[in-house]
């Protein structure tokens, strides 16, 4: 008789295979090659050496600066935090930085033209910080109701 | 076996591989004693978050976000680029289609940035796997998940700088927006062939298993994660919707465009300035010509085209960057026009633009579209006459097209048959 189930492993990493990988292996494989050969095949328009280095440094900011910063912000907010609140506001702070990133180009307007003010018409660093207010006193809300909640409950 | 000096470790080319050896977990076996610290190290991460439940979840969102991407971007390229090829040409009814599968097209790219964000914090730990890659189809496999990184943050930052007109590389951002969609789709399969056995299995089971160790207090759980990354999906939808949704567009705070701003009250893409045409456009000896495979190829002032029958209808014009807006467009008929000139019924026609620069000075209408009863130059919107950014003295309007096909300051008509 089995006893308590065992939790799974957390990332498994498992090594592909059985037939769906090979098979999607194949048709993937061929659907980049196909990708691949469009780009170099137009290569005036799509300038590989130039898009290279667009590519390869999407990875690297992912990966080498934005992954490490918010590990070091969690670790951070992770000790600064009282716990009851914690949970509430780590997520709400999250949701803040993913609006934040996103609001990168618009921040930069880089488009804007003088005789075009139908592009990028707001203010948008004003803007963000309202939403970004926003976010943040929903995100308190429902956090200390929750704590409510759960000290009514005990 | 004889175990090696213990005090020199063994290179790795000490020992060859055996016959038959997979020379990659050969690499490994001798890479596994040399752990480095950090991030490699073993228990670095928690695992409570960096969890494959979660991950297969956020990769299941991803998944749905990114054949939406490809399939409407699809759509797109197909309606600037036909095929000519039947049942896969573009309709012309309904007149809203291109808008709706554009605007889905850049909502699903904007909510894929959390989506990515969140999934990628999830499987960060992956990064530090030692040793990098236990055999050939594990490293195949971890080559093919950084191309996938590196592509699916390309597509989207590429994307979102586009909506804004920001363009900070050389390339030609159509043209490599739509190859780099292919790329990303074959590593995306590829991906999903190699989580198939992993995602299924845990995608069934629960976010929280009766008898794991609950949560403790003061951390978020796995199911906090997913709230927040939802959250986070309706935190970017809802501040840039309003761009291609009209009913949203006064939350539209982070959108660089709404669908109510600009000249008469309607967004503009490419100026008349931007298009070096402020004098040809106002130019009194303005004429239209229809000439090409026509009986009778004529040239008509603005008054012979306001003397002709006027035609009124209501079309959205949509932009390859996703905003769309509604506007009531009058004008001449291109079926009158070809009707007066003498035109074959299949005849095809070239709008051409005075515009001297730029790659869409033209663009072609079909025998379907360039006879529909919706296709016009328009020389009002909204009961004024084009403002000179909308392409005075006339434009193309068409139903269901990217406005880029929308020609403005149209000098030709060009018939072919």
């Amino acid at each position: 008789m089995s006893t308590l189930p065992e939790a799974p492993p957390a990332l498994e990493d498992e090594t592909p295979h059985g037939a769906s990988w090979w098979l999607l292996l194949l048709a993937g494989g061929a659907i980049f090659a196909f990708g691949l050969y469009g780009l170099l095949h137009n290569s005036t328009q799509t300038r590989p050496g130039d898009w290279i280095k667009w590519v390869g440094g999407s990875v690297i900011v992912h990966d080498a600066l934005l992954g490490p910063v918010v590990l070091v912000a969690g670790f951070l907010l992770a000790r600064l935090l009282p716990p009851a609140i914690r949970p509430g506001i780590q997520a709400t702070l999250a949701v803040c930085g993913v609006v934040a990133i996103m609001s990168v180009p618009v921040l930069k307007h880089a488009g804007r033209r003088p005789d075009n003010p139908s592009l990028l018409p707001h203010d948008y660093a004003a803007n963000l910080l309202i939403v970004l207010a926003v976010i943040l006193v929903g995100g308190i809300a429902l956090t200390l109701a929750r704590t409510a909640r759960d000290r009514a409950a005990s | 076996m004889t175990d090696p000096d213990p005090e020199r470790p063994p290179r790795p080319s000490a020992r060859p591989p055996r016959r038959g050896e997979d020379p990659v977990a050969f690499v490994a076996r001798r890479l596994e004693a040399h752990r480095p610290p950090g991030p490699f190290a073993e228990g670095a991460f928690s695992t409570r978050l960096h969890d494959d439940r979660v991950a297969a979840r956020l990769g299941l969102a991803l998944a749905v976000t990114f054949f939406t991407c490809f399939g409407t971007g699809l759509v797109s390229h197909f309606a600037q680029h036909p095929l000519h090829i039947g049942f896969l040409s573009t309709p012309a009814s309904p007149g809203w289609l291109y808008g709706v599968t554009q605007g889905v097209h850049v909502i699903a790219g904007i909510a894929s940035i959390p989506l990515l964000l969140f999934k990628l914090w999830t499987v960060y730990p992956l990064l530090f796997t030692w040793p990098p890659a236990r055999d050939t189809v594990h490293a195949t496999e971890r080559l093919f998940v950084g191309a996938l990184v590196a592509l699916s943050v390309f597509q989207l930052f590429s994307g979102l700088a586009n909506t804004t007109r920001w363009y900070p590389w050389q390339f030609n951002f159509t043209v490599t927006h739509f190859w780099s969609a292919w790329m990303l789709i074959g590593v995306l399969v590829i991906h999903i062939g190699a989580k198939w056995h992993t995602s299924r299995r845990v995608l069934r089971t629960p976010l929280q298993i009766a008898g794991e160790p609950a949560t403790p207090p003061g951390h978020l759980s796995r199911r906090g994660l997913l709230w927040a990354a939802g959250a986070a999906v309706g935190a970017v939808t809802l501040t840039t919707a309003g761009q291609s949704f009209g009913p949203l567009k006064d939350l539209a705070a982070l959108a660089p465009r709404v669908p109510d701003v600009g000249p008469q009250g309607i967004p503009v893409n490419r100026t008349a300035g931007g298009a070096g045409v402020l004098d040809t456009a106002r130019d009194p000896g303005w004429r239209l010509s229809i000439e090409g495979d026509v009986p009778t190829p004529m040239s008509l002032t603005l008054a012979d085209l306001r003397a002709m029958p006027q035609h009124e209808a209501d079309l959205r014009i949509t932009c390859v960057e996703g905003w769309s807006a509604d506007a009531r467009w009058t004008g001449v008929r291109i079926n009158d026009l070809l009707e007066r000139a003498g035109a074959s019924q299949g005849a095809e026609v070239v709008v051409k633009s005075m515009q001297t620069k730029g790659s869409y000075r033209t663009s072609e209408l079909n025998t379907i579209v360039a006879r529909h009863e919706h296709t016009m130059l328009a020389l009002d919107i909204n009961g004024e006459p084009l403002h000179l950014d909308h392409g005075f003295p006339c434009r193309l309007i068409a139903p269901n097209r990217p406005g880029v096909m929308q020609t403005k300051w149209v000098t030709t008509l060009e018939v072919r048959t």
